[in-house]
């Protein structure tokens, strides 16, 4: 239901947007083309208009109950100013050759010695002045950003309001705002854009929708275009704004039980093993032994021939496990155009696999193969689930755009090793996308943490390049199998669910 | 400043102008005969000439503004080989960006070969230098680099076709090798 109405509200800003665009580009022109001295009234008069129309849709929305009263507690509250991080003033060329009418009508009224045309040549030396008395003008802004629902769920439609304030003394008669939104972020409504022409003091606004997802992302500037009455000449600037945030938190959710390897801890727990005692699982039948629980006798056996015998079952324990999730810059791949983040989809499942272990009753830690230190050792409980679904949604290094910094493989090796726990096993979420990630996965096998490789896939067979990508990828999973290493190849059409399920199944035949 | 110099000196003259209206004595002392008023003409009409030029080799240049709309495009694993063998045309001829290919398919198809006939590096190497690892012709002559064994009916089919040879065989050479890699070969 609140979909719905987020939906609705989104394409009503669209629309406002859309007409109050076409507005300011009408304006603009008939600037353009009237008389030049009295370009600033028609244009006062437009802005008036524009930011009245603006206004009037503002408060038709403000009786939505819902995204009202972001925007009314917005419009009390002083739009905060902003500074200029970068400034460029350039001319446009637009009116380069306008003096060439000037000059053609003067010099061919001399040599006809005709007067009507020689004056006529007043009119170009109106368009000179016009376009080259006055300069872009300096524009002081105050920008004030709400956004709808600062903490969504990953996947919700968020509506973002822009206002933007002519708060100085000088009229801006051609002012084009661009948002700066976050990489990650898709706009799924709406331009996140306006043109208009504002006088001092009037304000715009102008609306979009972003897709949420996982993160967390600072909105945080604009780019702003200043143009003079005639267009000549014009100011780009790229303003700071007061830093906006949009906190998305993944919800709580688990995948089915996660297959583990035979390294266990003393604890009871979960993980069938080798050594014989109690559990749910048969292992053998020995003799009976004075003591041994009477559960546990063969009465069955009993009852044939009369011999006491006791049923083993196999010990459950306990196991550590460090989730691993590779985040170098190689690993930031996308299946195709239109196919899954790649990272996106390791830190999902990185998420799901930690939920699910947590409440299998293992102990589970997060590390990263990522050039900025992120690490939550083992542990169990509510608070550690809690640390470990913050640091998934809003560490830095988990961001869905690609790091800048170079990962210096064996120092981080090291580093990860003197962390892991004697009996502490890894899942490594990557989609081994070099040699490297390989190496990693042999160097923690060999050191007696045994490696289970979750690989989400993120190649595709549509042309030679990546057809020829898919089967390196491919040999490079088997020879990773061969030196003992358990893999699940997550297709990227596949649930995880599914993947594990796939993958237990080949494991235990 | 020049400019503004030349604005000072343009009003001073149309100022000069306006008084002529008035007391037209102010410009009987201004020479006006035939010739001189010809070549305040062709100045004028050179001026005019001059700012055409000056329109017609100046760009307009306004600021793009991003596209801020987008997402952030990543890569998929094989786009830059994809873009190395689109430029491998019929009419340009470059062997050291063949070689280059040919090596990188190379290693993958030994690999494979290896993984899947479970023999060592050599014996891959071997195999596919003799051209016994596959069925396809095309995939064989891209190691070989010798002429396909195909029909002659085939052959002239392929001496019309539109792509290049070469792209021809690399793409059968992975297919081959994806085949081979998938186990749907056998």
């Amino acid at each position: 239901m609140s979909d719905d109405v987020a939906e609705a509200d989104g394409s009503s800003a669209a629309e406002t947007d859309g007409s109050s665009a076409a507005e300011t580009n009408g304006s603009g022109t008939a600037v353009q083309d009237g008389a030049p001295g009295e370009a600033s009234a028609v244009d006062g008069s437009g802005a008036a208009e524009l930011t009245g129309g603006v206004a009037g849709v503002e408060a038709d929305s403000d009786s939505d109950a819902e995204t009202g009263a972001p925007s009314e507690g917005v419009a009390e509250e002083a739009a905060s100013a902003t500074t200029v991080r970068e400034m460029r003033l350039t001319p446009t060329n637009h009116w380069v050759g306008i003096a060439a009418i000037t000059f053609l009508t003067a010099g061919l009224g001399v040599m006809t010695r005709s007067r009507p045309l020689f004056l006529a040549a007043v009119v170009g030396v109106g368009y000179l002045a016009y376009a080259n008395a006055t300069e872009a003008p300096d524009p002081s802004l105050a920008v004030t950003r709400s956004i709808a629902d600062p903490d969504p769920e990953p996947g919700d439609r968020v509506r973002v309001t822009v206002r933007v304030t002519n708060a100085g003394d000088a009229i801006l008669p051609d002012l084009r705002v661009v948002e700066q939104i976050p990489d990650a972020l898709a706009v799924v409504d709406g331009p996140a854009r306006t043109a208009t022409a504002l006088r001092p003091g009037a304000s715009v606004t102008f609306s979009y929708t972003v897709l949420a997802r996982r993160g967390r992302f600072a909105f945080e500037g604009i780019d702003v275009i200043a143009r003079n009455v005639s267009g000549s000449r014009e100011r780009v600037l790229d303003l700071a704004t007061a830093e906006t945030t949009l906190t998305c938190l993944p919800p709580l959710d688990a995948t089915d039980t996660v297959p583990l390897q035979g390294l266990t801890s003393p604890y009871t727990g979960r993980v069938s093993t080798d050594s014989a005692g109690e559990g749910v699982e048969f292992a053998s039948l020995r003799e009976y032994q004075h003591g041994d629980a009477i559960s546990r006798i063969d009465w069955n056996r009993y009852a044939r021939d009369g011999a006491l015998a006791t049923m083993e079952f196999r010990e459950e324990r306990m196991a550590t496990v460090v989730v691993l999730v590779e985040l170098r810059r190689q690993a930031y791949l996308q299946a195709g155009e239109d196919g899954p983040h790649v990272v996106d989809r390791s830190i999902d499942a990185t998420r799901r696999l930690f939920n699910s272990l947590i409440a299998t009753g293992d102990r589970v830690g997060i590390a990263a193969l990522a050039a900025a230190d992120v690490w939550l050792p083992p542990g169990a409980g509510p608070t550690h689930q809690a640390e470990a679904r913050h640091l998934l949604a809003t560490h830095p290094a988990l961001s869905p755009t690609p790091p800048s910094e170079r990962l210096y493989v064996p120092g981080y090796l090291k580093t990860l090793l003197s962390r892991l726990d004697d009996d502490a096993q890894v899942v490594f979420v990557s989609p081994v996308p070099d040699v490297t990630s390989a190496y990693v996965a042999r160097a923690l096998h060999v050191r007696d943490h045994p490696v289970t490789i979750l690989s989400p896939d993120p190649t595709r067979t549509d042309t030679p390049g990546r057809t020829l990508a898919a089967a390196e990828r491919s040999n490079r999973l088997a020879s990773l199998r061969r030196s003992g290493i358990r893999v699940v190849d997550w297709e990227s059409d596949e649930r995880l669910a599914e993947a594990l399920e796939r993958a237990r199944r080949r494991w235990s035949a | 400043m020049i400019r503004r110099t030349v604005a000072a000196v343009g009003a001073a003259v149309a100022l000069v102008g306006l008084v002529a209206l008035a007391v037209p004595s102010v410009t009987t002392s201004l020479p006006t005969d035939d010739a001189v008023v010809t070549v305040l003409a062709v100045v004028l009409l050179l001026g005019a000439v001059r700012e055409i030029q000056r329109r017609r080799h100046t760009a307009f240049q306004y600021a793009e503004t991003s596209d801020t709309e987008l997402t952030l495009e990543l890569p998929t694993p094989g786009d830059e080989f994809d873009r190395e063998l689109s430029k491998v045309t019929m009419t340009r001829f470059n062997q050291i960006q063949r070689q280059h290919i040919r090596d990188e398919v190379r290693e993958v198809a030994v690999e494979t070969v290896q993984r899947r006939e479970r023999c060592t590096e050599e014996e891959a190497r071997e195999l596919i230098r003799e051209g016994t690892w596959t069925d396809d012709p095309f995939a064989v002559a891209f190691f070989t680099r010798r002429a396909p064994r195909i029909s002659r009916r085939k052959r002239l089919r392929e001496l019309f076709s539109s792509t290049p040879p070469f792209r021809r065989r690399t793409v059968a050479a992975i297919e081959a090798i994806h085949r081979l890699a998938e186990g749907t070969d056998e």
